[in-house]
């Protein structure tokens, strides 16, 4: 769809050969990664495969020993948080996105907070800080009680929903999330992956890293799955069932039928 | 009976519950209204059979009952007849009548529980309106006067007719309120009974503490029981009343206001110590007559400015997720530094050797980062070098005061960068990072003041350090300040406004219980602004003008700078110590806590302490924002130390030992979180002010000084244990 509006069919994200090793240790093999836009990848592999290795040189925590990064079709190197900041990248860690015991709206805009002139001072507008904010978060769909409560007293789930409302409405370009539902209750996992595909109806790409299929299978458009620093394979949703992905991913094995489809693909 | 049994049987599990503790709730109003009415039956008694009298006579067996007793006697003989009705009304039902069926209109206004609440708010509104109109008629004197004609009435009493007045009318509107069946009264008659319970409360201490006086050490409670009750029934009979009614009030309502306080104070981090500070100011004002003497503040604030300006530093780098056990010793070297820029003065050689080695030790960091040899040679070279020109080159340059504080400051800033550079590169927890500076700066003052002497400005035979100010200029720059004051109060004043207008333009729509106590808050702010903000640009205005006037015949101002820093005010008694340290004090914390609450920087100070992956995520850059924090940390401890000497004029070596801890105990019971992200300036200001009157309190109520440290050990536990049920409240 997205090839047809865009003239330039370049993807969001490419990766092309990335090497890591830690000392002697490597970690990642030479691994080639595309972001499409707009879509939601499921970024699968056991614990150790090296997919948080991968996000983290995405995201300017690690540099990569060997390989280069495009972005946009540019090649770009990323090698501070804050570069992938700049690009548009936004990361929802599990436990790291926000910040319990301050309110929501000072939640979401910490670190480019709305100010008003009093006089010569600067000073917090905390009015239009809040209502921007619940505005922004009901665009997609979160209602809050009210943006002046604490965060520590929302549940996981809301939490995450915030943090990905809060990429979508400061215009992001890739969304990234971690582990976004291992702690949550089925009914938590059901809302955030709702706030997912609506971050992508919106215009964001989303990286779903997990190592259980079941939930990121609903909604993600397609799955690459890395093991043991290698990728196994990039597959698209209709050609894969949840059993032959649960299996690549502990196995890496890719099963004869769909050994052949991707290469000729791409 | 049965019927209700069945309802019972019927309902779900979770309603039966429900059920059971609305009855159980009910059961214990009931049993107060047993006390509250067979008390209130017994008084009306002895007042007939003459065994309690009001006011002055002897005779005891007598039949001139005066007007008072006559009221007092069938107001209380009523008032028992209608709490024991409630509470047969209430047996006799099957299913109790409660306050939210009768505003659906299921019961009349002579249902029990309701007939109880509507008489109890009368009687509040007529006696508070009589008191009242008593004061202003000059029939009833508060404070030390006997002319009972009067014009001249003091504060205390305007309060109380204030007071007395809005109770008075909030009561009556609620009453008929209530009888006409506006749902609005039953959220006014709950603040109002919860108020009176106060009110009753605080008459039952003050009258317990009035016992001693009327028994004698000898004798026991028994041998003057009419004295006893006199003191003690009206404020317990005022307090269970209104306890009783609020229960009844609040039998089915989740917005009670002990809920609403509740949630307010579960957001604001100094919940306890606020508590503590008026459970505390209470307490002692009522134990002794010494406490809430003039003297007693001023000495209270004025021995606290050095804790209280420390303790700003401190909550502020705490609430940053990090805390510092050097500031005693930074307190003290800065006192130090301060005393001997002024005495010794500044050397040629320490002019040029301190940033020499400073730098030099930058260079030659930097050059390890960057494994490049020429740069360590080269900052070690500069080191050298700096420790030769402080040895070599003697000659004095500065000695005047404003430098020496200057470079007093900016040395404490070192020492807290040192701090947090330590800190940040090493990773090593904040506690042993600064236990190790605690004891490094220590010997800084060990050193330099050798041989247990005590370092006094007087030792040198120098006049005080003065400054010398033109007049002209001063007046100047207090001009552009009440400017400045008046720009910022225009913007408060116009938001203040916008708010208010808004309430007043949605108050016929406004469907909330408290929309009329919205309005009164919104005019309430927008009239204090308008004080505060004219008040305070009308002094500076007045001193500039002032200045000028007095430029006309001298046109520059010499002041000791000592007195600048921390004089004693002149316009209180000779025997009231209360310093301007103080006011610098205060305005700290209100610019710090400004800073905290309304600035972006203050955002990313919660962020950084509490969560500083999601900070550091987010672009904020966790490690300038520690570093900053504990530079700022130790200058406040320098400026305390400043000012300590401006006191003292002297620096003893062991100058703040031990300061850490207290600042540490008073910050944690202000409520900041010692593992960071949650905290008050305010708050710290409320703790270092309850450890203050811990202090003198015990002494003057007669406490061993020795047991202090016992009681502040407690006071610190519960309040910690306090803060956090507060913060759990809140889930």
């Amino acid at each position: 769809m997205s090839e047809q509006e865009k003239p330039k069919n370049t993807p969001l994200v490419e990766m092309q050969g990335i090497f890591k090793s830690f000392g002697s240790v490597d970690v990642l093999r030479g691994v080639d990664f595309v972001v499409n836009r707009p879509e939601i990848i499921g970024l699968l592999g056991d614990n150790g495969a090296g997919k948080s290795t991968l996000i983290k040189i995405l995201t300017g925590v690690h540099m990569p020993t060997h390989g280069q990064i495009y972005f946009e079709g540019q090649p770009v190197s990323i090698t501070s948080p804050h570069d992938a900041r700049e690009l548009g990248i936004e990361t929802v860690y599990q436990d790291l996105a926000l910040i319990p015991l301050i309110s929501i709206a000072r939640n979401f805009w910490l670190g480019q907070e709305l100010t008003r002139q009093i006089g010569p001072l600067k000073v917090l507008d905390h009015q239009r800080m809040a209502d921007k904010a619940r505005e922004a978060l009901r665009d997609i769909g979160i209602n809050i009680r009210s943006a002046e409560e604490p965060v520590g007293m929302l549940s996981g789930g809301e939490r995450q929903s915030i943090a990905i409302g809060r990429a979508v409405y400061f215009g992001k370009k890739l969304l990234i999330l971690d582990e976004p539902t291992s702690a949550l209750s089925v009914k938590q996992t059901a809302e955030v992956l709702n706030y997912t595909r609506r971050a992508k109806e919106s215009g964001l790409s989303v990286i779903f890293i997990t190592h259980n299929i079941a939930h990121v299978h609903e909604v993600a458009d397609r799955f690459t799955i890395i093991r043991g620093g290698r990728k196994v394979g990039d597959f698209k949703k209709e050609d894969v069932s949840e059993m032959e992905v649960a299996h690549m991913v502990m196995t890496g094995q890719v099963p004869e039928r769909l050994s052949l489809v991707p290469e000729t693909e791409e | 009976m049965s019927q209700s049994f069945s309802s019972l049987m019927n309902s779900s599990p979770s309603d039966a519950q429900q059920r059971n503790q609305a009855l159980a709730k009910l059961g214990i109003t009931l049993f107060l209204l047993v006390i509250v009415g067979i008390a209130s039956l017994i008084i009306s008694e002895q007042i007939l059979t003459g065994w309690l009298a009001l006011g002055e006579r002897a005779n005891i067996p007598r039949t001139d009952l005066n007007p008072i007793e006559i009221a007092v006697m069938i107001g209380t003989a009523i008032w028992g007849l209608i709490s024991l009705w409630t509470v047969f009304g209430f047996l006799r039902h099957s299913s109790p009548p409660s306050i939210k069926s009768y505003f659906g209109g299921n019961h009349s206004a002579m249902s029990p529980g309701i007939l109880l609440t509507i008489a109890l708010l009368g009687v509040i509104g007529v006696i508070s309106l009589v008191i009242g109109e008593q004061i202003l008629t000059g029939w009833l004197a508060l404070g030390e006067r006997v002319n009972i004609s009067r014009r001249d009435i003091n504060w205390v009493e305007w309060t109380v007719i204030a007071g007395t007045g809005i109770i008075g009318i909030i009561s009556l509107r609620t009453v008929y309120g209530l009888i006409t069946r506006d749902k609005r009264a039953w959220a006014w008659a709950q603040w109002v009974v919860l108020a009176v319970a106060l009110v009753g409360l605080t008459i039952l201490i003050s009258g317990s503490f009035d016992l001693p006086n009327i028994i004698p050490s000898d004798a026991s409670i028994l041998d003057n029981l009419p004295g006893v009750q006199e003191f003690t029934a009206p404020g317990l009979l005022i307090f269970l009343s209104c306890i009783a009614v609020y229960r009844f009030m609040t039998m089915e309502v989740d917005v009670a206001p002990d809920t609403v306080i509740r949630n307010m104070l579960a957001k604001t981090p100094g919940a306890g110590a606020i508590v503590g500070f008026f459970a505390l100011l209470i307490f002692f004002s009522l134990a002794s007559d010494l406490f809430l003497e003039q003297k007693s503040i001023a000495s209270l604030l004025a021995t606290n400015i050095t804790r209280g300006l420390v303790a700003i530093g401190i909550t502020f780098l705490m609430i940053s997720g990090e805390f510092d056990l050097s500031v005693g010793s930074v307190f003290g070297a800065g006192a130090l530094v301060f005393l001997l820029m002024m005495t010794e003065g500044l050397t040629q050689g320490t002019l040029i050797g301190v940033p020499a080695i400073i730098l030099g030790l930058i260079a030659a960091g930097w050059g390890y980062n960057k494994r490049n040899n020429f740069q360590i040679f080269a900052g070690l070279g500069a080191f050298v070098l700096g420790l030769l020109a402080m040895a070599s080159l003697q000659t004095t340059v500065i000695t005047s005061v404003i430098p020496a504080m200057l470079i007093a400051l900016a040395f404490a800033a070192l020492l807290g960068y040192i701090n947090g550079n330590i800190l940040i590169s090493t990773g090593i927890p904040s506690f042993i990072v600064t236990l190790g500076t605690l004891l490094a700066y220590r010997a800084i003052l060990l050193i330099v003041v050798a041989d247990g002497r005590i370092l006094r400005y007087a030792d040198y035979r120098l006049p005080d350090p003065f400054i010398y100010l033109n007049r002209y200029l001063l007046a100047i720059v207090g001009l552009v300040v009440a400017v400045i004051v008046l720009l910022i109060g225009y913007s408060l004043l116009r938001s203040a406004w916008t708010s208010l207008r808004e309430r007043l333009s949605t108050y016929r729509t406004d469907t909330n219980d408290f929309r009329d106590f919205f309005v009164f808050s919104a005019a309430f702010r927008l009239l204090f602004n308008m004080v505060v903000v004219l008040g305070a640009a009308g002094i500076l205005v007045s001193l500039s003008l002032n200045q000028l006037n007095l430029a006309g015949t001298e046109s520059t101002l010499e002041i000791s700078f000592f007195d600048v820093l921390n004089a004693r005010f002149d316009f209180v008694a000779s025997d009231v110590n209360l310093r301007i340290g103080v006011l610098w004090w205060l305005m700290l914390v209100l610019i710090f806590q400004f800073v905290l609450m309304q600035t972006s920087y203050g955002n990313h100070v919660f962020a950084v302490g509490g969560n500083p992956g999601a900070a550091r995520a987010q672009g904020i850059n966790v490690n300038r924002v520690k570093i900053l924090n504990f530079m700022i940390c130790s200058m406040l401890a320098c400026l305390a130390g400043i000012i300590s000497v401006a006191r003292l004029a002297n620096v003893d070596p062991l100058m703040g030992d031990g300061l850490e801890l207290e600042v540490i105990a008073a910050s944690v019971i202000g409520g900041a979180m010692l593992t960071g992200g949650y905290g008050s300036i305010i708050g710290s200001l409320l703790g270092v002010l309850i450890f203050g009157m811990l202090q003198t309190g015990l002494v003057l109520i007669g406490v061993d000084s020795r047991a202090f440290s016992g009681v502040i050990g407690v006071i610190i536990i519960i309040a910690v244990v306090i803060n956090t049920l507060a913060r759990q409240a809140r889930k």
